[in-house]
């Protein structure tokens, strides 16, 4: 801790502890929280490249703003005010275009996205050269909206960001219910008579105040990222929408937050930018190891769903080894079982399974003190092990039965089919299938097999 | 304007190399881009216009690194060249990490394709700003080059030992490569984009083609890039396409149209980005305005969509307009004819008076209306004016009478078949006699066993013998 205290006070003027660094932190941690939190719904709706358009479309009205405040007073152009008004215009009719154009018959809803991006953007791109030949043109301004000009926020720029933040998140819980059934049931919102059409309305004004609003941390081009990357990494760690709204806004703060820091030590490499990575750097993070459907995670879950199915047949092949070698009459019960040995290899012969798995496998068994290993080098099975196995084999009886004589399976089929689903049988599910064959009589607590087992192999037939 | 025209015409002038450079490129673009909106993934280009720029400048990058190009340097001549057959290398492998990256996301978060691939290709457009930005200084390449190109001056550097921009050959060896693939394949690409299902029970490898496109529309965005840049090469590839599909159906003239339409945004654009400073003289100190090249080509490919839009044969906005409006008054002088044919039936002398008075206020529209229907009516012959009162002629009464009986034949066919009352077999009725024709009329009245009277009583006018 004493490391990272000399760090933070070793900051000096481009630290931490520096004025306009906390300014900048400040300003495009809001931002990250505010489009964090839209762009959950975004997502959700299916709609994320809303905000490319905005954002692209955000230009052409930057740059008339500009030019119309420019040609009525000379160096008034870059009013910021004026500026942002000209572009949140610009955008929100380039969203309501979109719509317009995907009705036009034979223009796809893809299409009527790229179309009105990229010609608007065009038009934006033909503004901004004529901007360029002004005399006052001073256009590098205008391009810092573009690629963001985080480093350059201000006081004034960080209590609009903080309006904007908390107006965004006072909406979004006002309207979290109405928002939340037009993203998953819009059309049991509208049958409700929720009016779906000025929701949506409600939405995209978000996204166009929070894209304008991002043109001056991240700048332009990149707000879209954060419309896009937080929502989609905090997906992988949560399925309900409460979760994904707080996670979407922490990630956004958070990726703010870091790109903030490592652009105030590391010069000229863009604000803006280092956010947006950032941002993809904990995409990747949440990608790999989110808890709900992390690759990493899955795979965990693939592998540990595996080995309790190996268990299980384990535990079956040496029961139906010892029914086979049993000489009481009926079925073995558990302390029966328990009595009886066996051996490695006899077992390992009536599987085919890798060496690997199953000394992994037998391992297992041992540690969860289902079977031990007696004096003379056999294994047994302890009394709890002679229960579970018991349970085990009903289950898969009774449903090879089920499939033999309900399902219509024919009987070559049964033990593979068996094997898959067995295993995913609930308790309720098992009473129902014990109702079945109540009936016909069989009360053993465990069917016989079907299979002939051959009484010296222990392989079924 | 001559002096335009000539100068882009004559071979050695810079204004024609630009053109030449322009056309080449939009018309690469357009050829996969086609493609692209005919199946759906027209984001597919804007997500590799803004993923390819990290590999753009590493190709610029391991260029310079690997090649001395200092002027008095041999290989000086060759760096355009090498650099671009890198970034081209680059380009497909890199765009096929993007589409895959994206569809990997895409299933394994269960997320929409359009938030996986916008994940991957913000991201990577971020890390090409850095890089740019970073290495601004050793690569020729700076943010104005990213978002629109500088086809004005990347046309000075030219293949050694001819006139010919690097840019123009790249554009050139993106057309020859893009036509040689979908000459190939052609049969492929067209199953596949309109049918894959069945392409993939005939054995087409969908997949193969998808990443086939993919790699070919990355190499072309890079080829490309100095001429538009890495965001309107967007519109370059997907304008000329959409333009082309509001006009024909069938893929073979979908591809030559949008070609048709790329060179046309390419030349007209040019003449815009040369003629503007021409046309208009800005601010106090007489300094012209500059219209970029490329901003200016996107600009005149989007007018001709616009214009298409609005006027396209049959889809064409304002034919569907003027159609609509059409119709109204059509419906419209039907209804005056109708209710002239009704007020005759009741013996009602129809002055100008009771045009503006009892007719205007049935057929709910203001008298001046019903005065220039009227009027309209008079020119075409079926109703005239004697001696102050308005009368169908012959030929009106026949109309009004085909009119009149549809109406009747409905109100009796809705209130039979249907048990409809009065009122509402009325109001359909109101808008059925418009669209019944003569056949449609006789064989309504021999359904109806030729009834005489209506279910109010009133007599249904017979057939006159006309449609």
């Amino acid at each position: 801790m004493t490391g990272l205290g000399s760090f933070v006070l070793a900051q000096g003027s481009a630290g931490l502890l520096d004025y306009s660094t906390r300014m900048v932190l400040a300003g495009t941690v809001l931002l990250g929280i505010a489009a964090g939190i839209v762009g959950a719904f975004l997502l959700l709706r299916k709609r994320s490249l809303v905000g490319d358009v905005a954002s692209h479309a955000a230009v052409p009205g930057l740059a008339a703003a500009f030019l119309l405040f420019e040609i009525n007073s000379p160096g008034s152009g870059r009013w910021l005010p004026g500026l942002l008004i000209g572009a949140a215009v610009s955008a929100a009719l380039a969203i309501w275009l979109t719509e317009r154009v995907k009705r036009i018959r034979y223009i796809k809803e893809d299409a009527a996205l790229a179309v009105v991006l990229s010609l608007s953007f065009g038009l934006g791109v033909c503004l901004l050269t004529i901007i360029q030949s002004f005399p006052s043109g001073n256009q590098a301004h205008l391009t810092d909206f573009l690629f963001g000009r985080a480093a350059a926020l201000i006081e004034g720029d960080v209590l609009t960001l903080t309006c904007v933040a908390s107006g965004v998140l006072i909406i979004t819980l006002a309207f979290f219910k109405e928002f939340a059934v037009l993203s998953f049931d819009e059309d049991f919102a509208a049958a409700q008579g929720w009016p779906v059409a000025k929701l949506e309305l409600l939405l995209t004004a978000l996204v166009v105040v929070v894209t304008v609003t991002a043109m001056q941390s991240v700048g332009l081009l990149l707000a879209v990222a954060l419309l896009i990357t937080p929502a989609v990494a905090a997906r992988f760690w949560t399925d309900r929408l409460p979760g994904l709204v707080a996670i979407s806004a922490g990630i956004g703060a958070l990726a703010s937050a870091s790109g903030t820091i490592v652009s105030a030590q590391i010069p000229r490499l863009g604000t803006g930018a280092l956010i947006v990575v950032f941002g993809l750097i904990f995409f990747i993070v949440s990608w790999f190891f989110g808890s709900k459907r992390g690759l990493v995670w899955a795979w965990w879950e693939r592998r540990r769903g595996n080995r309790e199915i190996h268990e299980a047949d384990l535990l079956r092949a040496v029961y139906e080894l010892l029914e086979a070698k049993n000489d009481v009459e009926g079925r073995p019960g558990p302390e029966r079982l328990a009595d009886l040995p066996w051996s490695r290899a006899a077992v390992a012969s009536s599987l085919t399974w890798p060496a690997r798995r199953f000394e992994s496998i037998l391992a297992t068994l041992l540690t969860r003190g289902w079977i031990w290993l007696d004096a003379d080098g056999h294994y047994r099975f302890t009394l709890h092990g002679a229960r579970r196995a018991i349970d085990v084999v009903r289950r898969h009886r009774l449903w090879e039965l089920y499939l033999l004589n309900y399902a219509a399976l024919p009987a070559g089929q049964i033990d593979r089919a068996a094997d898959i689903t067995e295993h995913g049988l609930t308790d309720a599910e098992m009473e129902r299938l014990e109702g079945l064959f109540a009936a016909r009589g069989d009360q053993s607590q465990v069917p016989a097999s079907f299979h002939k087992i051959d009484a010296r192999e222990g392989e079924p037939a | 304007m001559n002096e335009l025209l000539t100068s882009l015409l004559d071979a050695n002038s810079l204004d024609s190399r630009i053109a030449l450079t322009a056309i080449l490129a939009s018309i690469a673009c357009a050829l996969p881009g086609t493609l692209l909106v005919l199946r759906r993934q027209s984001l597919l280009g804007d997500a590799l216009g803004h993923a390819l720029l990290p590999g753009i400048v590493l190709g610029y990058l391991a260029t310079n690194f690997l090649i001395d190009d200092s002027p008095g340097g041999a290989a000086a001549a060759w760096v355009p060249s090498l650099r671009i057959t890198a970034m081209l290398v680059g380009a497909a492998v890199a765009g096929i990490l993007c589409a895959v990256l994206a569809t990997i996301i895409e299933k394994s978060g269960r997320v929409e394709p359009s938030a996986a691939l916008g994940v991957v290709f913000t991201g990577l457009f971020a890390i090409g700003l850095i890089l740019v930005r970073r290495y601004a200084d050793d690569v020729d390449i700076d943010a104005s080059c990213v978002l629109y190109g500088h086809l004005e001056t990347v046309v000075f550097e030219t293949w050694p030992g001819t006139t010919l921009p690097v840019a123009a050959v790249s554009a050139l060896a993106a057309i020859v490569f893009n036509a040689a693939l979908l000459i190939a394949f052609y049969k492929e690409l067209k199953l596949s984009t309109f049918d894959p299902e069945f392409a993939r029970a005939v054995g087409i490898p969908a997949g193969a083609i998808e990443i086939g496109l993919v790699a070919a529309t990355a190499m072309t965005v890079v080829a490309t890039f100095e001429s538009v840049g890495s965001i309107l090469v967007l519109a370059a590839l997907v304008v000329p396409a959409v333009t082309a599909r509001l006009l024909v159906n069938r893929f073979i003239s979908q591809i030559m149209i949008s070609l048709v339409f790329a060179t046309l945004a390419a030349v007209g654009g040019h003449l815009l980005a040369m003629a503007v400073p021409h046309l208009v003289v800005l601010t106090s100190d007489n300094r012209p305005l500059e219209v970029g090249t490329a901003g200016a080509i996107s600009l005149v490919s989007g007018l001709m969509l616009l214009a298409t839009v609005a006027f396209g044969p049959t889809n064409g906005l304002v034919w569907k307009v003027w159609r609509l409006r059409a119709l109204r008054q059509r419906v419209f002088r039907e209804d005056v004819l109708g209710i002239l044919f009704r007020l005759a039936e009741r013996g009602v002398q129809v002055d100008e008076a009771c045009l503006s008075g009892q007719v205007a206020r049935s057929l709910d529209r203001s008298p001046a209306a019903v005065q220039r229907g009227v009027r309209k009516l008079q020119s075409a012959g079926l109703v005239e004016q004697i001696m102050g009162i308005w009368r169908l002629t012959a030929v009106g009464t026949q109309r009004a009478t085909e009119i009149v009986r549809s109406h009747r034949l409905w109100e009796t066919y809705l209130a039979r078949n249907l048990g409809w009352t009065d009122e509402a077999s009325h109001r359909v009725a109101e808008r059925f006699e418009h669209h019944t024709s003569g056949y449609v009329r006789e064989n309504l009245a021999d359904e109806l066993s030729h009834p005489g009277h209506d279910p109010q009583g009133r007599e249904i006018p017979p057939n006159t013998g006309t449609s």
